[in-house]
């Protein structure tokens, strides 16, 4: 037999099935969707409601309530109508795009440029609904706070939805080897990874520092005591160390190892290798909950992760360097101990 | 660092993590200045009593690849790449020699011809 035939991929190289593939009918929608909503909240109440409107329109209120500045609705009009035509275009471009990308491109691009838009054209709307059949600008009440909370509230429910209506992720840059064989009887394995984020633990070992220095000697020593619980935060999730051993896989935290939290071998359905990307995940640190949202993360800088799918559904991710072997022997181990579970 | 140790294998099983140890340093998985699992961690994960561990960790300082502070763990020294390297191919020479027959004795006289 060739031998060459039977190696594994050697390694992460572009694929060109992991592209994005948008059908035609959810390009529209995630095109048509947003842009008909912008044009409905935005434009739309400006031309509807033009002779009711006074114009220059208030546009900006002081803080004791009263409007202190104005627009003109043509400039409002155009304002609103050039962000739409903004979003269509990022919109579009990621509907019809073939390319492949970094899987956290799209998603991000929709996001932001919805939210943006979004902000706009809900302050159109507020704007519209303040200055209605007044003579003067200068007769605009005080802008309601639910108005506030709503210009910045809607636009990111919309964002959101926008973002979620691409499909998910292209599939795993780094396809699972072939499976290795199950630990024989009398075998044991543990495999133990780590990863450091230096920028972050500089910065936290150099506040742990100032906090005892100005302890000791500062002006107001009560404020080095401030620092401290900053920067052994910060420093807890500088650095993890991750073991997989029969009993599943342990997260410990910080340069002391502690706190740990485990995930057990009973709970596991699989593991692999992804790339985390901290946009996906919703940032850096421990992201997300997997017990609240099914999904959960500990992001410490972009890049390789060991994935793990659980039982119940949900899903697991955690930075750490050439995770393959981890994700190996715990697939290993769950193969060696899967018959025997209920 | 992946560790697979082997309770039917004759060979005692603080070899066998030693053994283990020293391939993670000659190919590059723990560097110098890293930190080995605490003994009792790792005993833990293998299911082996800790000072089976300590026992291994023992014999890596004796090689001169780690450093063991009480209080400060186990630490990979600088020298330690160089160091299991040459332990790897000792190894492999031994294991050559005994597979054309050389018998202990001759093997010892083979590498002192060259020192």
């Amino acid at each position: 037999m060739n031998p060459d035939a039977v190696k594994p991929d050697p390694g992460p190289g572009p694929d060109p099935a992991a592209g994005w593939h948008l059908s035609a009918g959810r390009g529209l929608a995630v095109v048509l969707f947003p842009a008909l909503a912008l044009v409905a909240v935005g434009p739309l109440p400006l031309l509807v409601w033009a002779d009711r409107l006074p114009d220059p329109l208030a546009s900006h209120w002081s803080g004791s309530g009263g409007p202190d500045g104005s627009m003109s609705v043509r400039a409002l009009l155009i304002m609103t109508v050039a962000v739409i035509a903004v979003a269509v275009a990022s919109t579009g471009w990621v509907a019809l795009s073939r390319r492949r990308r970094d899987p956290f491109v799209y998603p991000f691009v929709v996001f932001l440029v919805l939210v943006v838009a979004g902000i706009i054209c809900a302050a159109a709307a507020s704007m519209v609904a303040v200055n209605l059949d007044n003579a003067s600008w200068h007769d605009a009440g005080p802008l309601p706070g639910w108005h506030l909370l709503l210009v910045v509230a809607g636009p990111l429910a919309l964002a959101a939805a926008g973002a979620r209506a691409l499909p998910p992720m292209p599939p795993d840059p780094h396809p699972a080897g072939p499976a290795s064989r199950p630990l024989a009887p009398g075998e044991r394995a543990v495999w133990v990874g780590s990863l450091t984020n230096r920028w972050l633990l500089v910065p936290s070992a150099g506040l742990c520092v100032l906090g005892l220095v100005w302890l000791v000697v500062g002006p107001g020593r009560w404020i080095g005591l401030t620092f401290l619980p900053v920067g052994l935060a910060t420093s807890v999730l500088a650095t993890v160390r991750v073991t997989v051993d029969h009993r599943g896989l342990q997260v410990a935290y910080g340069p002391l190892h502690w706190p740990r939290t485990r995930i057990g071998a009973d709970q596991i359905e699989s593991a692999d290798v992804i790339d985390v990307h901290p946009t996906q995940w919703g940032g850096w640190g421990y992201r997300g909950s997997i017990r609240l949202m099914k999904r959960a993360a500990v992001v410490l800088r972009r890049g390789p992760g060991l994935h793990l799918r659980l039982r119940d559904g949900s899903e697991f991710a955690v930075t750490v360097d050439h995770p393959e072997p981890g994700a190996d022997l715990l697939n290993r181990i769950l193969a060696a101990t899967g018959p025997a579970r209920p | 660092m992946l560790i697979q140790i082997d309770t039917t294998n004759p060979e005692p099983i603080y070899r066998q993590i030693a053994a283990q140890i020293r391939r993670a340093v000659a190919t590059g998985e723990v560097g110098p200045g890293d930190k080995l699992p605490a003994a009792r961690d790792l005993a833990a994960s293998l299911e082996v009593n800790m000072h089976t561990v300590r026992q291994a960790y023992t014999e890596l300082q004796r090689d001169g690849l780690v450093d063991v502070r009480r209080g400060r763990g186990v630490t990979v020294l600088a020298t330690a790449p160089g160091r299991a390297g040459a332990h790897t191919l000792a190894l492999a020479l031994v294991a050559e020699a005994r597979r054309h027959g050389l018998t202990n004795t001759e093997i010892l006289h083979l590498v002192e011809g060259h020192l």
